[in-house]
């Protein structure tokens, strides 16, 4: 039960997690306190203030929100396909990528420049690559699959690890999820979609398997990130922030 | 109790806010007793509450963290609800 209490903003557990633990520890709670605990850490997120943190403003919570509608559009597009096997598909996935770039663009990003700089190269390059035709005789098309599967690669994985970093997601946890959201999910679907799994080869099923926990991954981040709050690209630093940067 | 005022300046915590305050009236008392109080008083009140409620009570200095006899963390009442200024309602309110 206390593993839940990680759930709390570290400023938060730095202050009452000992004597919480104590409480716990003399009176056990059951599934329904677990619901108590979780509201708590809501609670926590939503009021730093309660423990000498700043106030967040409605604006800290936009990318936030911003990246769960994403993360919600992006999974209820594909989540579509195989219920309803629409004849159009819509433009969803293209509202959620334009959500999940503003929700990455911050200030936060400013002491990643040099390797967001770099993947973005990378990315350009391997696109420019991929769009040779001359390329194409090289392994009947493979390679310009291949150059084409490292960008989408690259821009789905660098998006999904700046959300995180944007959510305070540690190292740890932001693997787990380009993992579990992206890695493993492109390598099943590669394998079924190659034919050598029992799905219909190319079908919506393998398409789900790859894509849809990309989007459940974003709508987790999402939510942390509301949570938490994060600074927009146009917020003045707050009093803390300029009495740190004073110090520094 | 004013219920009005306290809900006001504690939200969904202020029913548990009360009822910790009016627990603290006896003496200090460590978080899992202060549990056991407000439970008895107030119902079905669950640890996540308790410390929300805490939080925000200590954070308008209407109670503040001690050591107890077994030099454990225990909470009272703040100097601000002794004497006879004592004025609950301007603390709740703030």
């Amino acid at each position: 039960m206390s593993r839940l209490l990680r759930l709390y903003p570290a400023a938060w557990r730095e202050r009452y997690e000992a004597e919480f633990i104590g409480t716990l520890q003399a009176r056990p709670v059951g599934p329904t306190g677990s619901v108590d605990i979780v509201n708590g850490a809501i609670d926590a997120h939503l009021h730093p203030e309660l423990i000498g943190g700043a106030p967040h403003a409605w604006t800290h919570r936009l990318p936030g929100l911003i990246a769960t509608a994403a993360g919600l559009i992006w999974s209820w597009y594909y989540l579509r396909i195989v219920l309803a096997a629409p004849e159009d598909w819509g433009y969803g996935v293209f509202i959620a990528m334009l959500l999940m770039l503003f929700a990455v663009l911050g200030d936060y990003m400013a002491p990643y420049a040099r390797q967001i700089g770099l993947t973005i190269a990378v990315l350009l390059a391997a696109t420019a690559l991929a769009g040779i035709q001359p390329l194409s005789v090289i392994g009947d098309g493979m390679l310009n699959f291949a150059l084409g599967a490292v960008a989408a690669l690259l821009l789905s994985g660098g998006m999904l690890t700046l959300a995180a970093v944007r959510a305070g997601i540690g190292a740890g946890v932001r693997w787990l999820l380009i993992v579990g959201g992206l890695l493993v999910p492109v390598t099943v679907a590669i394998f079924v979609m190659g034919g050598f799994g029992p799905t219909d080869p190319g079908g919506a099923p393998a398409m789900v398997v790859a894509i849809l926990p990309y989007g459940i991954a974003w709508a987790i981040i999402g939510l942390r990130m509301t949570l938490r709050g994060s600074m927009t690209i146009h917020d003045a630093p707050t009093t803390e922030q300029i009495s740190e940067a004073a110090a520094a | 109790m004013p219920t009005e005022l306290s809900k006001v300046a504690f939200g969904r915590f202020g029913e548990t806010a009360m009822w910790i305050i009016v627990a603290l009236a006896s003496g200090p008392m460590r978080a899992a007793r202060m549990l056991d109080e407000v439970r008895r008083l107030d119902g079905q009140v669950g640890p996540g509450a308790l410390f929300g409620a805490v939080a925000r009570l200590e954070r308008r200095g209407l109670i503040e963290p001690v050591l107890n006899g077994d030099r454990q963390p225990a909470y009272r009442l703040s100097m601000r609800w002794h004497g006879d200024s004592l004025d609950y309602r301007e603390g709740l309110a703030r």
